[in-house]
């Protein structure tokens, strides 16, 4: 480490904003260099200089009162806070009061959504790529067969509802068979169908719950609703492609290929 | 409407910062009448502002409207603010540490040697020596990259070393 080093890095490291490696080079340094570490006691002096509690202004307590009174602005009492000066700041105060109840509301039933529908697509992302990295035989499928009448009724033995199975091989997604698997807690059917090298896996199971399109660690992930099923596609296929495939899965005709 | 709860809410959101708040506008605007008004305006903007705030660190959010509102009544006022050509620019000159010591419990020298420091070199100083506020959280108020933040913290404090390092200019009582 370079004195230059040294006199750019002391400040993040006083602070405490180093890494631990980087840290302990300039440690290192200020041993060995007079002139840094000299350097280093002045940044040190300022700090102290400066952190004085004498010079911290802590808020006059009529400022917090008026400030909880407006906060709590329906109560006639508040009203009382209010000197003749300030009574400009009641009304948009109150008007603010109540977007604010309105926002909070909002935003909270908003980030819940967003969250669960988030935790779900983890899951779900998780998922694929747990099957993708397991040698074949072992987890991407638990019924292997290129045959829906086999991979249906597989599925009606082991789980309470029964997935909508279609063989696309004639449109360039082969079945290529399908396992059971766990998202929230609850048993859903992954189907596992291939675009050339690719794989894709179609997760299904009772509950309606919207629609969307994600790109989460490179992969590519659609959701959509049909039929009082949740569907989730997810495939490091392109996106286009991926489409495609929800649009055979969801009974559609296929914009790009003609069948025979 | 009124409910208890939204107003408990507001309480933990805002007025928990209330202190920090007001101690930074308080040192942006160098005066106690205008830290209050810029405090209740941002408060009353926060509140109306309610909705955008998703979680996270309430009190960031709300030192970034005070730092906006303070910036805002600054520009207004056309006070004289201390100039400060090389902002942005790093600079090391060597000042004796133990000279600065000698004066650090002088709190009045040190409000000086703050209040002389351009209005961006302050808030940084500010946010992070009385907030203890991290460089992702500075930049964050700030509106600028950790890198800036750095380097005005770093230019910061080499003004306050260079102030504090030098004794009283004659002329003034000890």
């Amino acid at each position: 480490m370079t004195c230059k080093d040294s006199s750019e890095l002391i400040h993040a490291y006083l602070d405490d904003e180093l890494d631990l490696a980087t840290a302990r080079q300039l440690h290192v340094h200020l041993q060995e260099c007079e002139s840094c570490r000299k350097a280093s006691e002045t940044v040190k002096a300022v700090k102290t200089a400066v952190s004085n509690p004498a010079l911290y202004y802590k808020a006059p307590s009529e400022l917090r009162e008026r400030l909880m009174a407006s906060a709590q602005e329906s109560r006639p009492s508040a009203a009382k806070w209010f000197s003749q000066s300030e009574r400009q700041w009641l009304w948009p105060a109150l008007a603010a009061a109540i977007v604010l109840v309105f926002g909070l509301f909002l935003s909270l039933h908003r980030s819940e959504n967003r969250t669960q529908l988030a935790l779900e697509e983890q899951e779900i992302l998780d998922s694929h790529i747990r099957s993708l990295q397991q040698p074949e035989e072992t987890h991407l499928y638990d019924v292997k067969s290129t045959d829906q009448h086999t991979v249906k009724p597989w599925f009606d033995q082991h789980v309470d509802f029964s997935p909508p199975v279609r063989q696309l091989a004639s449109d360039g997604f082969p079945l290529l068979g399908g396992r059971l698997d766990y998202i929230h807690d609850h048993p859903v059917a992954a189907l596992v169908y291939a675009r050339a090298r690719h794989r894709i896996s179609l997760f299904v199971w009772p509950q309606e719950s919207g629609q969307g399109t994600s790109i989460d660690r490179g992969f590519n992930l659609i959701h959509w609703s049909a039929n009082g099923m949740t569907f989730w596609a997810a495939s490091d296929l392109n996106l286009a492609e991926l489409e495609q495939f929800e649009n055979l899965i969801r009974g559609g005709a296929s914009p790009t290929t003609s069948p025979r | 409407m009124g409910s208890p709860g939204r107003a408990a809410n507001f309480d933990v959101v805002v007025l928990a910062h209330l202190d920090a708040a007001y101690n930074l506008a308080r040192w942006l605007t160098r005066s106690e009448h205008d830290a209050q008004d810029v405090v209740q305006d941002a408060c009353i903007r926060a509140m109306r502002a309610f909705d955008s705030f998703h979680g996270g660190d309430a009190r960031a959010w709300l030192l970034a409207i005070v730092r906006n509102v303070a910036l805002t009544l600054l520009r207004t006022r056309k006070k004289p603010e201390p100039l400060d050509e090389t902002l942005d620019e790093p600079q090391s000159e060597a000042c004796d540490p133990q000279e600065i010591l000698l004066r650090a419990a002088d709190a009045e020298r040190v409000r000086e040697a703050i209040e002389q420091l351009h209005v961006e070199l302050r808030t940084v100083i500010v946010l992070r020596e009385m907030e203890g506020l991290s460089y992702k959280e500075i930049a964050g108020v700030t509106g600028v990259p950790i890198g800036t933040v750095m380097s005005r913290l770093s230019r910061g404090r080499q003004r306050l070393a260079e102030f504090l390092a030098e004794p009283k200019e004659a002329g003034e009582s000890t």
